[in-house]
């Protein structure tokens, strides 16, 4: 992995941390666990976007452990890795069907995800199905919080095109090119090595 | 994982993909706010099913006004109406048989003509009430009624005796003051001023007596309140445990935490219950202490009892009241097969003891004395 | 389909399908809930009236004697119910004002009256009794 990409993904996990720690100094606009803006989550979309899905897990996964402790939640540490799991999947498989203009779509489709996941987990934990019902209150706060970051998040990844400070392999003819490109294969060869 | 890109060739098995993975999510959601449909419904069943009074295969409840408070009882299974019934009969002939207040009571005609034969039943609780003074040494007194009047609990005409009134008062208090002879049942009251007051004991005797009816019913399930005081018998239908909750002492409507028992009586005693403001602007409430006549200040603001006997734990909230929080402590370690307490303190430390650990919640903070 | 997925129309119509399936469930449910909410009022230990205090839109008075020839005047509100009036001498039932829960039901010893709340929606924060 070049510096220059592991630079720039430390970067984004830095500015996602720092969102997601002031985040979490504003208090919560409705009164129900698990409902909150995200915009932590616009980083984790735009690196979806831009990067390839192993360097947006590594983003994410470091974001939520990290950012768990800072901000002292660490009960909240199953929670957010349930949420941001399945969110990124979702995000992902979003990002193979959809244009750079709909990223919005797959942010919605991300923060559904990430609070079913989250439901999920409280099932597990809790150990009472009956916490589901929360389910359609968070589906609504997911529709909208999750269009919000979206179009933030698209508006941020034409801007940033825009300006041409992608990283090489970002923008997009290196991804058209894809997985011929002879990072990539470095990449796989020490992974066989390892 | 490979297979991630923008090619046209790849985007076919990312589009199936995408679809399971969204067909699976909205199952998952469809099928749990499915169950949470269906859960709300049955609910809501219960609860109309359940309607006080209305007696129901289950459970049966009265609410029924006797010894100056209310008393709910509830039982459940096929025998509760009747054992309830049959309980709520027998509240009544306690109340006919102790009540200091009803003026044919045998208890009545005993301050009245200072002696009296009674019933094999008014001597053994007598003799209880003689034990509890002894065990506690005077913490706990039926002896106290002439201070208690002169108060004005009695009446609700409250007003503040002058301390010459009450030395008065206390040289015909105590135990000395009464005779009794088991064995003809013969009560006397040695000191012509003399007058005694069963209350602190015999709405505990009266949730044993009720609890016994019900057992002899069958009823394997039943939880009654006389007045807040509370006993149960066996546990839930469910087989949880009762959960008892315990009244926060400086905000009457709340709850300071919870008990979860079984076959036991939860009675709690506190100032807040009963007292007027005297014209001095000082709160007097009604647990006169023995020794000095006044209501008893010894840094409780609540002590409850949780005990397999109602009588003794009715005795005892208002004796270990009396103590205050350390001789309290050590009374119960002399005697902790026989009972626990949960103590609040006027600066709202909850202390409860060792025997309670594993079945009281609460979400203030407690300590767990004695293990 | 893949023409579908990429048109703005298509998202923006299941989205708004979503919104509109989701708040009717949790309508749904936040209508249930408050069913659950039914004041029952017993005089001298018989039950005279069931309110669903979810269902009450505005305030009402309702009058109730007592045997003795006493008499309460019970305020029912949006989720709430208390004593406003009472012939008995010490008022402590009036004192009490509004109660919203289970957990103290208001009781008025001289006039034998009690208004308790029933919340049996599997709500395990309120005890089975209380202690007084």
């Amino acid at each position: 992995m070049k510096v220059k990409k592991l630079t720039y993904m430390a970067l984004l996990t830095a500015v996602a941390l720092i969102i997601f720690v002031l985040e979490s100094f504003i208090p919560a606009p409705v009164p129900v666990p698990g409902i909150k803006l995200g915009l932590a989550n616009i980083v984790t979309l735009y690196a979806l976007w831009t990067l390839r899905p192993g360097e947006a897990l590594t983003i994410l996964l470091t974001r939520i452990i990290l950012g768990s402790i800072f901000t002292g939640q660490l009960m909240s540490l199953l929670y957010s890795l349930g949420g941001g799991l399945l969110c990124f999947v979702l995000t992902l498989a979003a990002r193979c069907v959809l244009t750079e203009q709909q990223i919005w779509v797959s942010s919605i489709l991300g923060s559904m995800a990430h609070n079913v996941g989250q439901i999920l987990v409280a099932v597990v934990l809790t150990a009472t199905p009956g916490v589901a019902v929360y389910l359609s209150l968070l589906l609504i706060s997911a529709i909208i919080t999750g269009s919000f970051t979206g179009f933030a998040a698209q508006q941020l990844y034409h801007h940033m095109q825009r300006l041409q400070i992608l990283p090489v392999s970002c923008v997009k003819p290196a991804v058209e090119s894809g997985f011929s490109s002879p990072e990539r294969k470095l990449d796989n060869v020490r992974k066989n090595a390892d | 994982m490979k297979n991630f890109g923008f090619q046209r060739k790849e985007s076919a098995f990312c589009c199936n993909l995408f679809f399971t993975i969204l067909s699976l999510v909205l199952m998952v959601g469809g099928l749990l706010t499915g169950c949470g449909q269906n859960n709300a419904p049955s609910a809501l069943a219960a609860d109309t099913a359940s309607q006080n009074t209305s007696a129901t295969s289950e459970s049966y409840s009265m609410e029924l006004f006797a010894m100056d408070t209310v008393m709910t009882l509830t039982a459940y299974g096929d025998s509760a109406q009747a054992a309830i019934e049959v309980s709520a009969a027998e509240i009544q002939r306690l109340e006919q048989l102790f009540s200091t207040n009803l003026e044919d009571s045998d208890i009545a005609r005993l301050n009245q003509d200072k002696q009296a034969q009674l019933p094999d039943e008014a001597i053994s609780v007598l003799q209880k009430a003689v034990q509890l003074y002894q065990d506690t040494n005077g913490a706990f007194d039926i002896t106290l009624y002439p201070i208690i009047k002169a108060w004005g609990f009695t009446t609700e005409n409250y007003r503040i005796p002058t301390s010459e009134e009450l030395q008065q008062f206390l040289q015909h208090t105590g135990i000395d003051c009464i005779t009794l002879d088991v064995d003809i049942g013969m009560v006397q009251l040695t000191d012509a001023q003399t007058e005694i007051d069963l209350g602190g004991i015999v709405k505990g005797y009266a949730s044993d007596r009720v609890i016994q009816q019900m057992a002899s019913y069958g009823v394997q399930s039943a939880v009654i309140s006389l007045g807040g005081n509370v006993q149960t018998l066996g546990t839930k239908p469910d087989g949880s445990l009762w959960r008892v909750g315990i009244q926060d002492p400086d905000a009457p409507d709340e709850c300071i935490g919870v008990v979860e028992t079984a076959n036991q009586a939860v009675i709690t005693s506190g100032p807040y219950q009963r007292y007027f403001i005297g014209e001095d602007g000082t709160r007097y409430h009604h647990i006169i202490d023995p020794q000095k006549g006044v209501p008893a200040e010894s840094g409780l603001s609540s002590v409850t009892i949780v005990s397999d006997s109602g009588i003794l734990a009715d005795g005892l909230s208002t004796a270990l009241f009396v103590m205050g929080a350390e001789r309290a402590l050590q009374y119960w370690q002399q005697r902790r097969a026989d009972f626990d307490t949960i103590l609040i303190t006027n600066d709202r430390q909850i202390i409860i003891t060792a025997g309670l650990a594993d079945c009281f919640q609460s979400e203030y903070d407690y300590y767990v004395f004695g293990e | 389909m893949y023409n579908l997925l990429g048109k703005n129309r298509f998202w923006i119509l299941l989205f708004f399908l979503l919104l509109l399936v989701s708040s009717c469930i949790a309508y749904y449910f936040s209508q249930v809930r408050q069913e659950q909410c039914v004041a029952y009022i017993y005089q001298d230990g018989a039950l005279i009236d069931a309110v669903d205090l979810a269902k009450v839109k505005e305030e009402q008075q309702i009058l109730i004697t007592a045997k003795n020839g006493g008499s309460n005047i019970v305020c029912i509100a949006p989720g709430k119910i208390c004593v406003q009036e009472a012939t008995c001498p010490d008022h402590v039932c009036v004192q009490q004002g509004w109660i919203d829960d289970g957990i103290y039901p208001i009781v008025c010893l001289p006039n034998k009256l009690i208004i308790r709340i029933k919340d049996e929606n599997g709500d395990t924060t309120v005890p089975d009794v209380m202690t007084q």
